[in-house]
């Protein structure tokens, strides 16, 4: 068989004899070990999976090669090529495949599914191309804080028929951020091919609808990969901001170890295989008389004999121990309380509150920027942002485009780079196209990579404006289902300020909720304290104190709770309100004290009742308090159904006094 | 066919009984109004007569327990075998396992409460905070008054029972430190509190949370009265077998003024929105029970008697309730009460209004004292005159102080300026 020829040009006429056989070294370690790890996989000695990229070592490590040291890639489980060039080690690498304590997910994701972020990769995950808008997000703390660094986005021709990567690409093209999206099109995503998957001729076809410039290059031409990938990472560096790379290439084997790729024919890969990246890259090397093949075959078993050696040393390493799972979760605070001795006051609506903890967040930390719709010069729907464009600039105060998936995910990559953002949600129920960034990257990074990624995604909540069944959630129950994410919910200006720059010191994703019925609500007005100062997230508060009942409640039903509680003081019923202000991590122990001292509960909630955070809270009285309990607990919320627009339904929807004090007039 | 014969409702507030006793056995046969049990209700204690005729096959109550109205007793041509055998073996394997559980896994026994003191109640629905207090401070459940909905055990009446220094000898486990406890406090006695005080004590509390009650009284000369009186006395007491008292005269007086003023003479419910005037009067006569109770006796339609035909009702009906020979009816739908605490000397008291009445009259005693009083020819003297106070409790809800004044001093004119020979002819 004829290899199809490749010859140095441009870029890559630069590089050193080491420099090449560096990245020689780099593809030869990928093939050998995908190699051994499927014929362990299809031997039995593997459990998991294996993906492996055989045939695409060249747009893998050209990938790299072409990337600065201090670049981030974003890749997906394909992409080990990338990851060894990076410098991730057969180690890391071992011990990841066995799940074992000491890899880089500590066992919690298997086989190429996990990124050394210290190294420059992100962690992988399966819902593709899920890192995209994390690699959009460092880039854009790289254009704020003009650390120079570029943050690729890699993923196969399948993933890019995603909204989420329309949206990355989209925002990179709109800000002009520094980063290079790359796509292997190694012909099939799974078993479809490239015509099942979009409808242009080419993938880079579709750079044009961003605004951005595109190339189609040989991806098993490792000398034009690392040349062009050099170009556009040089590009970005250099505030020309983002371009597509269409890599196309071959990958040999199946999307995984079990699948045989009966779908690829003879045709096909007999192309192909003229031009294996490795084959072409030796010949290259050999006619230079750079090396000779008894040098590629003397690396070749030092290689084999490595991987061996390490793949057997990587079984017998220590397990995850069960144990530090729930501890894991969350990255734990060093940062110190903040003092404020609250000398000085004003007297603030809850959005004024909101407003003046972000502008005194932002004042403090330069780290600290937002990002949202309509947020900048017209100051945010209901106005939270009002005078911080003006005050801290475009690049601190930042218009998105339509796309919460893609701007909570550049959230990620910005925290992770060093920033602390916070999102505003226009919405809260626009929550729901960014839960996949949310729960998929956000919410497992600590547990999975071992990094924390402090941010906040705030936003107005809450029905009772008319505004129907898309701008009036209560999504507290949604939020606090998923582990790895905090979710705080204030009833007052107070506690709204307060658990805000809580909620931006915590090392961790904090979903912050703004109940809209409060932000101009003129009678729970009050005097707030000017300076930061915080309250402590995970702890309720007792907002009356009584002795026959105790009502558990948040955010917009808190109000409705003291009103009650006054119609039942008039009947002889002194009930104690507990406002628990943090839903995630819940103060249990605020909430069963006062049941041990009421022995009568009642939750009041605007959220849907079914598997909701009433129920959570129901059952973790009647485990931990029952032998306190001296009538059934009492639900009062919605029922359970889509929040109406007609008034009569909306104002039907909503738990109201009259059923609160109805409720608890009906325990025995 | 099976006849199952349920708790009767004996008066429209009566919501559950208490079984007192079995008339009948298990076989024996029955005839179409036949006695077959006793019952006690708040209001009453009477047999109840079997509806049908037929053979006792099962009773689904023991003696002493109490059901709500509508719980079934007594089970008529059953399948005697089932019906009866099977359940008393399933109450003692219950109590059994429950016995053993509580024996081998002593270290349990802390955090589950024990079923001992809570096996004969088992018909009141007890919260986990009142199982848990009960076994904790060794309560036998059946000395406590439940407040709470059809006399439910709520929290804060165990609680109650415990801060009165009570704790029950129903277990077996006790520690040398509690019966020390016991020892220290062994003056005092403990005694389980009685049906019927639990049924006063119930209406009382209940009268309280529910009108606005307030106090009002006035000064009345009884002497024309005495002077008739004391003239009568005798003769009446040949006639009639019993003695001319005071009350009847003060119930013809106030018979008369709730004629002037209906609205003392209603009842009154807030919660519905009604207010019902009655176009009769059925007086209410408090009837103490030889200082072990009190029961309130009804004269129906007394309004349609003279002063010895009252007279005579009151005499009635205090010896039916002293001797526990009343019916339903002699205990029930009173609309207005009077209570004779003169009887035991009183100079002036504030009773609780008899629900759902609106108003309460108080008779004190009556004493010779001296009063100052106008000749006809306008100057002022000290005679000894025979007075006494006549107080009122009335629901301020429903009307306020002037009528409550009107209708005090009507009566008092009444008393004061009576032509009363002529109801004892």
């Amino acid at each position: 068989m004829k290899i199809e020829k490749i010859t140095r040009k441009g870029y890559s006429s630069t590089l050193s004899k080491e420099q090449l056989w560096d990245v020689y070294k780099s593809m030869k370690t990928q093939r050998l070990l995908e190699d051994r790890l499927l014929k362990m996989y299809k031997g039995g000695q593997l459990s998991g999976a294996v993906y492996p990229g055989i045939g695409q070592e060249a747009s893998m490590a050209g990938i790299a090669a072409g990337m600065a040291d201090t670049d981030i890639f974003g890749g997906t489980h394909r992409d080990l090529g990338v990851q060894i060039k990076k410098g991730v080690t057969l180690k890391e690498i071992a011990l990841n495949f066995f799940g074992k304590h000491d890899g880089p997910s500590k066992g919690r994701d298997g086989n190429s599914h996990f990124g050394v972020v210290d190294k420059g990769t992100l962690m992988v995950v399966s819902p593709l191309p899920d890192s995209a808008p994390v690699a959009v997000g460092w880039a854009l703390a790289s254009q704020q804080s003009g650390s120079g660094v570029v943050a690729v986005a890699n993923c196969g021709e399948g993933a890019t028929a995603t909204g989420t990567w329309h949206e990355s690409i989209n925002m990179a093209g709109v800000l002009n951020l520094p980063v290079v999206f790359t796509v292997q099109n190694n012909q099939f995503a799974y078993s479809s091919p490239n015509e099942t998957e979009f409808g242009t001729p080419n993938v880079a076809d579709r750079a044009a609808g961003y605004g951005i410039p595109a190339k189609i290059i040989d991806g098993n031409d490792i000398y034009e990969v690392i040349d062009v990938m050099h170009e556009a990472c040089e590009n970005a560096r250099n505030g020309n901001g983002p371009s597509l790379i269409e890599l196309v290439t071959f990958r040999h084997h199946g999307h995984a170890g079990h699948d045989p790729a009966e779908y690829v024919n003879d045709e096909v890969r007999e192309f192909w295989m003229k031009r294996d990246p490795i084959a072409r890259f030796e010949d290259s090397l050999v006619e230079e008389g750079l090396f000779t093949t008894e040098q590629f075959v003397s690396l070749n078993e030092e290689l084999d004999a490595e991987i061996k050696e390490t793949l057997d040393w990587a079984k017998n390493q220590k397990d995850p121990e069960p144990q530090n799972e729930v501890p894991d979760m969350f990255a734990e605070r060093t940062k110190p309380a903040i003092q404020n001795d609250g000398s000085s006051k004003e007297t603030m609506n809850f959005i004024e509150a909101i407003t003046n903890g972000l502008d005194e967040l932002m004042e403090d930390d330069e780290n600290v920027f937002m990002m949202g719709e309509d947020i900048g010069v017209f100051e945010g729907a209901f106005k939270a942002t009002k005078g911080l464009f003006n005050k801290y600039g475009p690049f601190r105060v930042i218009d998105t485009s339509i796309s919460e998936g893609g701007f909570t995910g550049a959230a990620v990559g910005a925290a992770l780079a060093g920033k602390k953002p916070i999102v505003e949600l226009q919405f809260y129920d626009f929550v729901y196209p960014a839960l996949d960034q949310i729960t998929t990257e956000a919410a497992k990074y600590h547990w999975k990579a071992g990094k924390a990624v402090p941010m906040v995604v705030r936003g107005p909540t809450g029905a009772g404006t008319r505004s129907g069944p898309f701008h009036s959630i209560s999504p507290e129950s949604l939020l606090a289902h998923h582990p790895g994410i905090k979710v705080v919910a204030p009833s007052n200006p107070y506690d709204a300020k307060g658990l805000l720059v809580a909620a931006v010191n915590d090392p961790n994703p904090v979903m912050y909720l703004e109940h809209k019925k409060l932000y101009r609500k003129p009678d729970i007005k009050m005097e707030v304290p000017l300076g930061l100062y915080e309250v402590e997230i995970g702890k309720g508060k007792i907002v009356k104190e009584g002795s026959d009942l105790t009502i558990v409640t948040w955010s917009g039903m808190v109000s409705v709770a003291t009103e009650a509680a006054k119609q039942l003081e008039s009947d002889g019923i002194n009930v104690e309100i507990v406002d628990i202000r943090t839903i995630v991590p819940l103060d249990e122990e605020i909430i069963l004290t006062s049941v041990e001292k009421t022995s009568n509960l009642c939750i009041l909630q605007e959220d849907v009742p079914f598997s909701s955070v009433a129920s959570e809270i129901s059952s973790v009285v009647a485990e931990k308090g029952f032998w306190n309990l001296d009538n059934p607990i009492v639900k009062v919320t919605p029922p359970n159904t889509h929040i109406p627009f007609a008034p009569v339904l909306e104002d039907a929807f909503i738990p109201s006094v009259e059923k609160v004090v109805k409720a608890v007039k009906e325990l025995q | 066919m099976s006849n199952i014969i349920t708790m009767p409702q004996l008066g429209e507030t009566v919501t559950e009984g208490t079984i007192l006793r079995w008339l009948v056995k298990v076989g024996d046969e029955v005839k179409e109004d036949d006695p077959i049990l006793e019952i006690s209700t708040d209001k009453v204690d009477t047999e109840v007569p079997s509806p049908f005729n037929g053979t006792v096959t099962s009773l689904l109550v023991e003696e002493g327990e109490t059901v709500e109205v509508g719980a079934s007793l007594l089970e008529l041509d059953g399948s005697a075998k089932e019906s009866n055998n099977d359940k008393s073996e399933t109450v003692e394997e219950v109590q059994e396992t429950v016995e053993e559980i509580v024996k081998e896994d002593t270290p349990k026994a802390d955090v589950l409460p024990k079923t001992d003191n809570v096996r004969n109640t088992k018909n009141l629905k007890l919260s986990p905070v009142v199982r848990r207090l009960a076994s904790e401070n060794n309560i036998d459940l059946n000395n406590v008054v439940g407040t709470g909905q059809n006399g439910r055990i709520k929290r804060e009446d165990i609680e109650n029972y415990i801060s009165l220094g009570n704790q029950d000898s129903a277990t077996s486990t006790k520690s040398e430190d509690s019966i020390k406890k016991e020892t220290t406090k062994s003056a005092d006695t403990n005694k389980s509190i009685s049906r019927l005080r639990k049924r006063i004590a119930e209406n009382m509390v209940l009268s309280k949370q529910t009108s606005a009650h307030v106090m009002t009284s006035v000064e009345v000369d009884y002497e024309n009265i005495e002077t008739i009186r004391s003239k009568q006395k005798a003769k009446f007491k040949d006639e009639n077998g019993f003695s001319l008292t005071y009350l009847p005269f003060i119930s013809l007086a106030t018979i008369s003024a709730l004629r002037e003023f209906p609205t003392v003479n209603s009842s009154f419910d807030l919660e519905k929105g009604i207010h019902d005037v009655h176009s009769h009067v059925n007086l209410g006569i408090a009837v103490d029970l030889n200082q072990e109770g009190l029961l309130v006796g009804t004269i129906a339609e007394a309004d349609s008697f003279n002063l010895k035909g009252l007279a005579r009702k009151i005499s009635e009906i205090s010896k039916l309730l002293r001797d526990g020979k009343y019916g339903l009816e002699d205990v029930t739908g009173s609309t207005f009460t009077i209570s004779n605490n003169g009887s035991f000397n009183s100079f002036i008291t504030s009773p609780i209004i008899n629900q759902p009445n609106v108003a309460i009259l108080s008779t004190e005693s009556v004493k010779k004292r001296p009063v100052v009083i106008q000749s006809q020819d306008g100057t002022d003297s000290i005679a000894i005159r025979h007075t006494g106070v006549l107080s009122l409790t009335w629901d301020h809800r429903v009307f306020d102080g002037s009528i409550a004044l009107l209708f005090l001093n009507h009566i008092k004119d009444k008393l004061e300026n009576p032509d009363w020979s002529q109801g004892l002819d």
